[in-house]
């Protein structure tokens, strides 16, 4: 199985794929055992592609997502984005990567409590030294085409569990970053808003052109993407691709 | 990120934790109020010092003496002693003087002696050092260096007596009445050294008689009246001053009439030092060439070296609370960021980078700081105030001088400005130096604590 990606893989170096992952092995020592949360993982995840990583719980889903993002380093294998190896990047280096060209959304929206909805979106910007006037410019328009106009000076505390993941998802694309991932990011809400979000994430996506890297263990959200990626017990079972 | 999106952030974090961040600011304002408070009052206990040692005179000025007989290195205190003291290092002015007491020969003055000073002394300077002396002249002029030109003290003349007036009243009192003038003008009246001759035949019609023989040794033009300056001399309150030249002829004069003993020594010679510092040091070299010394030092040393100690102490105390606020500071570091793990990591996970963490918490801990140097350094000088107002002189006052209590003019708490400045600068220092351990763990926590759910 792992030969007849690597010879995709060979056809694909061509097409400029985004995300290009490279036999990734995680193993996790504890005390008394050691956890193979990741069997030698190869994938590639091309431009604007909208990719599910989908999975039951355990079988490795998360672990991959944070070894993509750069904030786990692998036993062993590569994850190049772009031309960059990100698993040989040091941590500060990483850090930037990050800044410049990944978005996130997170399962527990993760605003900052201190900060307004427009503060917590424009944040992103805030890191890359943008001045105040440009970045709340543009957070306020991201704001308002994830339909909270009416909330731009809450506090999270302010705001439902929809809202504040619509202001997680502003926040993940102000800076237009080329890939956004996105682990369970409709985990904690109902299946009416989680169509909403998700509608609003691929939305926002494609207009760009964006690549989102999304886990869920939910087969009804893995409709959304254009791709899904199977994983059981840390080792790719399945890779489908929908036509666009 | 711009230092003032780090600086927004880092207020808004104080803000919002503000019960903590108060309670950590007040530490630091009781330590910095400590420090400034106890530095205060050491500069005040200096500052009294200070005034009371200006007080007291020359601090520059080592008398010498020529040393008892009893001393085995002991030199004579003349010419070529006085030279080897010239060449010593670190000296200013050496001035020797030589002194004569008139015993039983007196001042007379007027029309038939009627005005007479029965006790005075006479200084004899080297012609060449009478400006090194430093003598201000009151009223007259200096010497000029003509035969038997002197200065007279600046009370010489009140210390005549009218022998023409009755007892108890024969004499001015400038003491009480400061519009007193002498009843003759010293500047133009001849005054002589005489003896009084004394016949035991007269001697009952004597007494009354304005009419008593006096025999003149020595005819004074008096040019000049010195200001009174003990610093310069005794001799300036109520004495003459003559060269020297003028002096030994004098004493020799004298020496006919009288039992005074002519000396080839000086009486006492006064060494001007350049800088405090040295006083000790000269001092030293100049018992070692044999003489007797005296100076301020003996008396300064101690001193000095007692407010040192009492310095150190009190800095000592303040440093301690100064200690324990910056312990106070790092500890709500530590605890703001353990309780904001996650949000670190949300940071990372988002790209703010590594060092804009750091400066964010840095600029946290030196802003507790800069408040808390801020505030203590108004309150310090709000305690200050009130120590000052109610609380008394200075705290040198304990029986080092025989000064009383209040008459050195010093507070007990001085606060100059660059204390202030310091108070706020150290505050700032100690915040950002508290807050570097706790800063560098923020920077460890992992990206990870983002995705914890
Ligand atoms: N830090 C860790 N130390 C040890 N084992 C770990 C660690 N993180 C994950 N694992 C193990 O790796 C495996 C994969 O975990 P992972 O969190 O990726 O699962 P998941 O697919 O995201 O599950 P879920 O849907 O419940 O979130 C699990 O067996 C887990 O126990
Ligand atoms: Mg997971």
């Amino acid at each position: 199985m792992e030969e007849k990606i690597d010879t995709a893989q060979k056809i694909t170096v061509k097409n400029r794929a985004m995300i290009r992952i490279n036999r990734l092995r995680k193993v996790y020592k504890l005390e008394d055992e050691s956890v193979v949360a990741l069997h030698g993982v190869s994938a590639e995840i091309q431009r604007g592609e909208i990719c599910c990583i989908f999975g039951t719980s355990g079988s490795g889903k998360s672990t991959l997502l944070n070894h993509l993002a750069g904030m786990e380093k692998p036993t062993s294998g590569e994850i190049f984005m772009g031309k960059t190896d990100i698993t040989k990047l040091r941590e500060a280096d990483m850090v930037s990567f990050r800044r410049k060209h990944i978005g996130f959304i997170f399962q527990a929206y993760n605003l900052l409590p201190g900060l307004t909805a427009l503060e917590n979106v424009a944040l992103p910007m805030m890191f890359q030294g943008y001045p105040k006037k440009e970045r709340n410019k543009r957070a306020e328009d991201l704001l308002k085409r994830v339909g909270l106009e009416k909330r731009i000076h809450h506090y999270p505390s302010q705001m439902s569990g929809g809202q504040q993941q619509r202001v997680g998802i502003a926040r993940a694309f102000v800076t237009d970053p080329k890939v956004v991932f996105a682990d369970e990011p409709t985990g904690n809400l109902d299946t009416k808003t989680t169509a909403q979000i998700m509608e609003m994430i691929t939305e926002m996506a494609r207009q760009n052109n964006q690549t989102i890297v999304l886990v869920t263990h939910d087969p009804h959200m893995a409709s959304y993407a254009d791709r899904i990626i199977t994983l059981i017990d840390g080792k790719i079972v399945k890779d489908e691709q929908k036509k666009k | 990120m711009t230092w003032r999106d780090i600086l927004g952030l880092s207020v808004r974090n104080l803000y919002r934790r503000k019960s903590r961040t108060l309670l950590t600011v007040s530490g630091v304002v009781i330590g910095c109020c400590a420090v400034v408070i106890m530095i205060s009052l050491g500069i005040g206990m200096k500052k009294s010092q200070e005034q009371m040692l200006e007080g007291m005179g020359n601090l520059m000025r080592i008398t010498v003496t020529s040393a008892p007989q009893n001393v085995a290195k002991r030199r004579l205190l003349d010419k070529k002693g006085v030279d080897k003291i010239r060449k010593l290092q670190n000296i200013k002015a050496v001035v020797p003087k030589k002194e004569m007491d008139l015993e039983e020969l007196n001042l007379i003055a007027g029309d038939q002696a009627r005005f007479q000073c029965n006790y005075t002394t006479i200084v004899g300077i080297p012609e060449k050092d009478l400006e090194a002396a430093g003598y201000e002249i009151k009223d007259g002029k200096m010497i000029s260096g003509r035969e038997n030109e002197v200065l007279a003290g600046e009370h010489l003349a009140y210390q005549f007596v009218d022998s023409r007036r009755p007892d108890g009243k024969n004499m001015v009192d400038y003491w009480s009445d400061e519009n007193a003038q002498p009843y003759f003008p010293i500047l133009q009246t001849p005054v002589e050294v005489a003896k009084k001759e004394e016949k035991a035949a007269d001697g009952i019609q004597e007494q009354n008689s304005a009419k008593a023989s006096w025999k003149g040794i020595q005819k004074l033009t008096v040019v000049g009246v010195t200001k009174q300056d003990f610093d310069k001399g005794d001799e300036t309150e109520g004495g003459i001053i003559m060269g020297m030249r003028d002096f030994d002829r004098i004493q020799k004069e004298i020496r006919k009439e009288t039992n005074i003993k002519l000396s080839r020594e000086y009486s006492r010679v006064l060494v001007d030092v350049d800088d405090i510092s040295h006083v000790d040091s000269v001092e030293k070299e100049i018992k070692r060439l044999g003489y007797q010394t005296s100076s301020m030092e003996s008396l300064r040393k101690p001193m000095e070296e007692s407010v040192k100690q009492k310095q150190m102490m009190l800095a000592g105390l303040g440093a301690v609370s100064l200690f324990v606020a910056a312990i106070g500071i790092a500890n709500t570091m530590i605890m703001s960021i353990v309780e904001r793990t996650r949000e670190i990591g949300i940071l990372k996970a988002l790209g703010c980078s590594l060092s804009d963490i750091r400066k964010e918490f840095l600029i946290e801990a030196g802003m507790i700081g800069f408040i808390g140097g801020i505030a203590g350094a108004l309150v310090s000088c709000g305690v200050s105030w009130i120590m000052n107002t109610y609380m008394g002189s200075s705290l040198t006052g304990d029986g080092l001088m025989m000064m009383e209590e209040g008459t050195s003019g010093a507070a007990l708490s001085i606060i100059p400005p660059w204390l202030i400045g310091a108070a706020v600068l150290f505050s700032v220092i100690m915040g950002v130096g508290a807050g570097f351990f706790p800063s560098n763990r923020a920077v460890q926590i992992s990206a990870l604590e983002a995705m914890k759910a």
